[in-house]
């Protein structure tokens, strides 16, 4: 199964109306294209660039190819994010941007009104050893669940970040290895309790655990229709 | 340089398949501009990157209204499309050419369109 997050950061003066349009166009994907599974968008409340996140996975990578020739992906999709369309509202660039991780199973789902909180790790500088990175995310996982269940969360995976450099057909890697390493996701039963309880496992946590830098996404799963 | 209210037919061919059609607006007196940005960025980026010049049209820029500039690509299918897309989107230049193109513009849209068949009666 392949977990797939696009977060998007909305140009200077994008009007409200746009803004919403474009978090119902993705919103609506599974509609078109029935691989998009899981499928949510979500409003960040952290001040991370990232303003929209869209969070969805698929069965597998033949499933994600689908997606990527689908005619709503260069349609509608693209109409609104594409560099060059001339309806563009997001940032090219800015934000998180694209990223993802391979897993056996959906043990990320979460229900519309709950909240998810997503951290993007990196264990060690550019360039380190595989092996050792990691064997530090392996024991970053375990922490960060037990840590995360005292704090009244309800789920917890921690995955390698394989799709930013294989978004092309969720299997071969391209470019230089992506500057987010790993990626942290968090449930919690509401936005509230995740920002009542979520710096229990925050900056300082982190540190803790050998996490040398991050970035954190925290927003309630909206009801896709 | 395509004289405006012209078309640029230079290497242009009309393919069955799937059509890229990009509809914007621009000032009149940004017109050579754009026109500028397509000929020398844009469309060597596509052509490069594997789709085919159909058009480049515009609507008369004497006429005391925003100038409408047309450009149609043709790709074969979507699964065409999506492999000229990562090409475009590994490019640094063709970040560039979208940067310029937008300072210029007042807006427009862009649009896929497929061949449609109907059959059609002539009247005498």
């Amino acid at each position: 199964m392949i977990r797939r997050f696009e977060t998007y950061a909305f140009l200077p003066g994008t009007p409200e109306q746009m803004r919403k349009r474009l978090a119902e166009v993705l919103g609506h994907c599974h509609r078109y294209i029935p691989e998009v599974i899981h499928n949510a968008v979500g409003w960040n409340d952290t001040d991370s660039p990232s303003e929209l996140v869209w969070e969805h996975a698929y069965e597998s990578a033949e499933a994600y190819r689908r997606y990527m020739v689908h005619p709503y992906h260069a349609d509608l999709i693209d109409r609104y994010v594409l560099p060059d369309a001339p309806e563009r509202v997001v940032e090219p660039i800015t934000g998180a941007g694209l990223f993802g991780y391979h897993c056996p199973e959906a043990s990320f789902v979460l229900k519309p009104g709950e909240a998810r909180r997503v951290v993007l790790l990196r264990f060690e500088k550019a360039g380190a050893e595989r092996g050792r990175v990691e064997g530090r995310a392996v024991a970053f996982a375990g922490a960060a669940s037990e840590a995360g269940k005292n704090a009244g969360a309800i789920m917890s995976v921690v995955g390698t970040n394989t799709l930013a450099n294989t978004w092309f057909d969720g299997e071969t890697p391209h470019g230089p290895p992506p500057r987010w390493s790993h990626i942290w996701e968090q449930g919690y039963g509401d936005l509230a309790t995740l920002e009542e309880h979520g710096s229990s496992t925050g900056a300082d946590f982190l540190h803790e655990q050998g996490v040398e830098r991050f970035i954190e996404l925290r927003y309630e799963v909206l009801e896709p229709d | 340089m395509a004289t405006p209210g012209s078309s640029c037919d230079a290497q242009a061919v009309a393919r069955p398949g799937l059509h890229l059609v990009d509809t914007v607006v621009v000032e009149p007196d940004q017109l050579d501009g754009y026109l500028e940005v397509l000929r020398s960025q844009a469309i060597p980026l596509y052509q490069g990157a594997g789709a085919t010049l159909e058009y480049l049209r515009t609507s008369d820029a004497d006429v005391g209204e925003p100038v409408e500039v047309q450009l149609a690509w043709s790709v074969a299918d979507n699964a065409r499309w999506n492999e000229i897309r990562r090409t475009l989107v590994l490019d640094p230049l063709y970040y560039e050419s979208a940067v310029a193109l937008a300072s210029l513009r007042l807006g427009g849209t862009r649009r896929f369109h497929r061949d449609t068949q109907i059959e059609t009666t002539a009247t005498p």
